[in-house]
C-alpha cells in the first residue's frame, strides 16, 4: 500500500513547484518528485520572429537573471552572423555577466538561504526570512543588501538599466562604457570585496554546525558540467564545455557548445513541465549531471584571480575528488561572488575597456546559431535555426535549472529518507526538503514560469486519495 | 527627504500608473525635496532608501475596484509573510527598514484601480483621468512634512 506526501508550493525559490514524497508499503520513502507545475513556452512563441529580436525578447524570460538570457541569446545571434565581436565588447559582456552573478548569488545567499543557516532548520517559519535575519544579525542583512545593490549598479553602469537591459546586440553591445560609469563601479568595489571576504569567513566558521545538512542534502556521486577557459580556468561568458566525474577526473573536455546535442539529451516526464537533461553517453537517467556554482568549482582547474584561487584550494579539501554535497552550492556561491568582484576589477583596469569599438556589423551568414554562457544557476544554451530573411523556425533553450532537475529529485529523496519518520510531517522536515531544493537556487521562471502565489499545503495521502495527514502554512 | 517608490511596469498599460504618479507627484514637490525610485517590484534594497527617508509614499496600481478608483492608506511596518518570495510588500519594506537600519519612516500607499493591463505603453482614459486626484491625496498626506 503506497502513500504520498505533497509539499505545495516550495517557498523561497524563484517560481513555484511542489514536492511529492512516495512511501512504500513499509512506510519507507520509495521515491520523490520535484514537480514544476507551470508552463511558459518561449521556445514556441519565438518561432516566426526575427533572430535580431531574440536578445530583447528572451531577456524577458526572467527578472532575476535577464542578463544571462540576454548574453546567451546575443552569442547565438553572433553565431548566426558568424562574426568575432570586438574585444572590448567581449570584456564588457563578461563584466555584466559577473555583475549578474554577484547580484543573483547575493539574493540567493543573503535573502533566501542565510535565514535557514543562521536561524536553524527548526526555527519558526514566520521569522525564517530576511526580516528575521535582520533582527538577529542586522549587519549581515545590510551588507547583503548593499552587495546585491552593487551588482545591480554595475549592470546599470555598463548596460544602461538594471532589469531587462536591451544592450547586448547581434555583433557586440549597443554602446560603450563611459569613464564615469567605470569610476562608479570602482568606487563600490572595495566594499563589495570586503563583504564577500567577510561573509566567506563567517560561513566557513559555521560549517561545523551544518555537518548533517552537508551529509544528506544531495550528497551523492554524479557528473558535473561547466564552461571552462582554454587552460581550464573558471569562465562564465565564453569558453568550452568540460565534464568531470565524482573523482574529479575530466570525462570530456573543451567541447564546442555548438555540439551540445551530441553530449546532452533532454528527457521529458508527464508529471513536470521541466525537462530532464542528461549526459548522453551515460544514458537516461544514469547520465545525471549537475551545473551551477558547485559544478563550476568542481570543473575548473583554477579560478584565475588571487583571492578566489586561495579559497578554491580550501574548498577542495571538502572532497576527495569533486565536492559532492549540494549543500556546498552555498559555499561555492560565496567563492564565486569573491571571484566575480575581483575579476570585474581586473577587467576594468586596461584603458581599452572604454574603447568605442564595440559592435561588429554583419548580415546573417549561417542558418543555425548557438550561444552558451554560465548563468548564476548553471550553463545556459540558446539554439536558433532560421529560414529565409532571418526568421526563426526552431528555438531550443537548455536552462540551467532544468539541468539540475534529476539532481534535485534525488536530493529530495535523500533528505526525506533521512529525516522522515512515520506518517507525520514536521515543520523541520518540510523546511529541510525545501532547503535541499533551495541549495540549487532553482529559477522556475526561466524554466517554465510562475503564475500566482499559493499557500503552502502539505498532504499525506493513501491509496485511492484518502487523506491521512495534512498541514499548511 | 521624501521617498517616492513608484511601482509598476509601464509596458503593461495601467500597471504603469505608479510610475506616472511618481513623475507627476515629483513635479509638484519643491526641487530636491523628493527622491523618486521607479521599480517593477519592491526589493530588500528599497528598505535602505526607506530608512534614510522622513516619509515614504508607495505608488502602485491595483486590480481591485472600479477603473480609476483612488485609494490612500497609511502603511505600518510589519514582519514578513511566512512564505516569503523575493518581492516584498510596502509593510515589509518598512519592517525591514526598522530591523536592519533601526528606523521605519511613516508610509502611505496610494493606489489607482486599473482597467487595461495588456502589452501597451499608455494608461486607459479612466486611469489617466484619476492621476490628479491621486496626486492630491499624496500631497495632502505629505503636507506636514513639506511644511517643516
Amino acid at each position: 500500500m503506497s502513500q504520498r506526501l505533497v509539499i505545495d508550493p516550495v517557498t523561497r525559490i524563484e517560481g513555484h513547484a511542489k514536492i511529492t514524497i512516495h512511501l512504500d508499503d513499509a512506510g519507507e520513502v520509495e521515491d520523490a518528485r520535484f514537480h514544476v507545475t507551470e508552463f511558459r513556452g518561449f521556445e514556441r512563441f519565438c518561432v516566426g520572429r526575427s533572430f535580431r529580436e531574440m536578445p530583447v525578447i528572451t531577456s524577458r524570460i526572467c527578472g532575476i537573471c535577464p542578463v544571462s538570457h540576454l548574453l546567451a541569446s546575443a552569442k547565438a545571434t553572433d553565431d548566426l552572423l558568424a562574426v568575432d565581436i570586438p574585444d572590448t565588447a567581449k570584456k564588457l559582456r563578461q563584466i555584466v555577466n559577473l555583475a549578474q552573478l554577484v547580484q543573483s548569488h547575493a539574493l540567493s545567499f543573503f535573502h533566501l538561504s542565510s535565514p535557514d543557516l543562521l536561524l536553524g532548520w527548526d526555527a519558526d517559519p514566520a521569522t525564517r526570512n530576511i526580516l528575521g535575519l535582520a533582527a538577529v544579525k542586522p549587519e549581515l542583512a545590510r551588507e547583503g543588501i548593499r552587495l546585491r545593490a552593487w551588482g545591480q549598479q554595475v549592470i546599470e553602469a555598463v548596460a544602461g538599466k538594471r532589469i531587462h537591459p536591451a544592450w547586448a546586440v547581434p555583433g557586440g553591445v549597443a554602446f560603450p562604457l563611459t569613464a564615469a560609469g567605470r569610476e562608479k563601479i570602482l568606487a563600490g568595489l572595495p566594499e563589495a570585496l570586503a563583504t564577500a571576504r567577510k561573509t566567506l569567513e563567517w560561513f566557513k566558521r559555521s560549517l561545523d554546525e551544518h555537518h548533517e545538512a552537508a551529509r544528506v542534502f544531495g550528497n551523492f556521486p554524479s557528473l558535473f558540467m561547466a564552461l571552462v577557459g582554454p587552460d581550464g580556468e573558471l569562465e562564465h561568458t565564453d569558453g568550452r564545455l568540460r565534464f568531470v566525474d565524482e573523482t574529479g577526473d575530466v570525462v570530456a573536455d573543451q567541447l564546442d557548445p555548438r555540439d551540445y546535442q551530441t553530449w546532452i539529451g533532454e528527457a521529458v516526464e508527464p508529471w513536470s513541465y521541466l525537462k530532464f537533461p542528461y549526459y548522453k553517453p551515460h544514458g537516461y537517467p544514469e547520465g545525471l549531471y549537475r551545473v551551477g556554482p558547485l559544478a563550476r568549482l568542481n570543473c575548473c582547474s583554477r579560478a584565475g584571480t588571487p583571492l578566489a584561487d586561495g579559497e578554491l584550494a580550501v574548498f577542495r579539501q571538502l572532497g576527495r575528488g569533486a565536492v559532492l554535497s549540494s549543500f556546498h552550492y552555498h559555499y561555492a556561491r560565496l567563492i564565486e561572488i569573491l571571484y566575480g568582484v575581483e575579476r570585474i576589477g581586473q577587467l576594468l583596469e586596461p584603458a581599452e575597456i572604454l574603447s568605442e569599438d564595440v559592435t561588429a556589423i554583419a548580415f546573417r551568414n549561417r542558418h543555425r546559431g548557438v550561444g552558451a554562457s554560465e548563468a548564476p544557476r548553471g550553463t545556459l544554451f540558446h539554439d536558433y535555426e532560421t529560414m529565409a530573411g532571418g526568421i526563426l523556425k526552431r528555438v531550443n533553450l537548455v536552462i540551467a535549472t532544468g539541468q539540475n532537475n534529476l539532481a534535485m529529485n534525488r536530493t529530495v529523496a535523500q533528505i526525506a529518507r533521512h529525516f522522515l519518520s512515520g506518517k507525520k510531517l514536521t515543520e523541520g522536515l518540510l523546511n529541510r526538503v525545501e532547503a535541499g531544493i533551495r541549495a540549487y537556487d532553482p529559477c522556475l521562471s526561466c524554466s517554465t514560469h510562475a503564475a500566482g502565489r499559493m499557500p503552502l499545503t502539505v498532504e499525506l495521502r493513501g491509496p485511492g486519495g484518502a487523506l491521512l495527514d495534512a498541514t499548511s502554512r | 527627504m521624501i521617498l517616492l517608490l513608484a511601482l509598476g511596469n509601464a509596458s503593461r498599460g495601467d500597471d504603469g500608473v505608479g510610475v506616472a504618479l511618481g513623475r507627476a507627484l515629483a513635479a509638484r514637490l519643491p526641487p530636491g525635496g523628493a527622491h523618486v525610485e521607479e521599480a517593477i517590484q519592491l526589493l530588500p534594497e528599497h528598505a535602505e532608501a526607506a530608512a534614510r527617508a522622513e516619509a515614504v509614499v508607495f505608488l502602485d496600481a491595483t486590480v481591485s475596484g472600479a477603473p480609476g478608483e483612488v485609494h490612500a492608506h497609511h502603511v505600518t511596518a510589519r514582519a514578513a509573510r511566512e512564505a516569503l518570495l523575493h518581492a516584498l510588500t510596502p509593510e515589509e519594506i518598512l519592517g525591514l527598514a526598522r530591523v536592519a537600519y533601526g528606523k521605519a519612516p511613516q508610509g502611505l500607499l496610494v493606489t489607482v484601480a486599473g482597467k487595461d493591463f495588456s502589452f501597451v505603453e499608455r494608461l486607459s482614459d479612466e486611469v489617466h483621468a484619476a492621476l490628479p486626484r491621486a496626486v492630491d491625496k499624496a500631497l495632502a498626506w505629505l503636507a506636514p512634512y513639506l511644511a517643516r
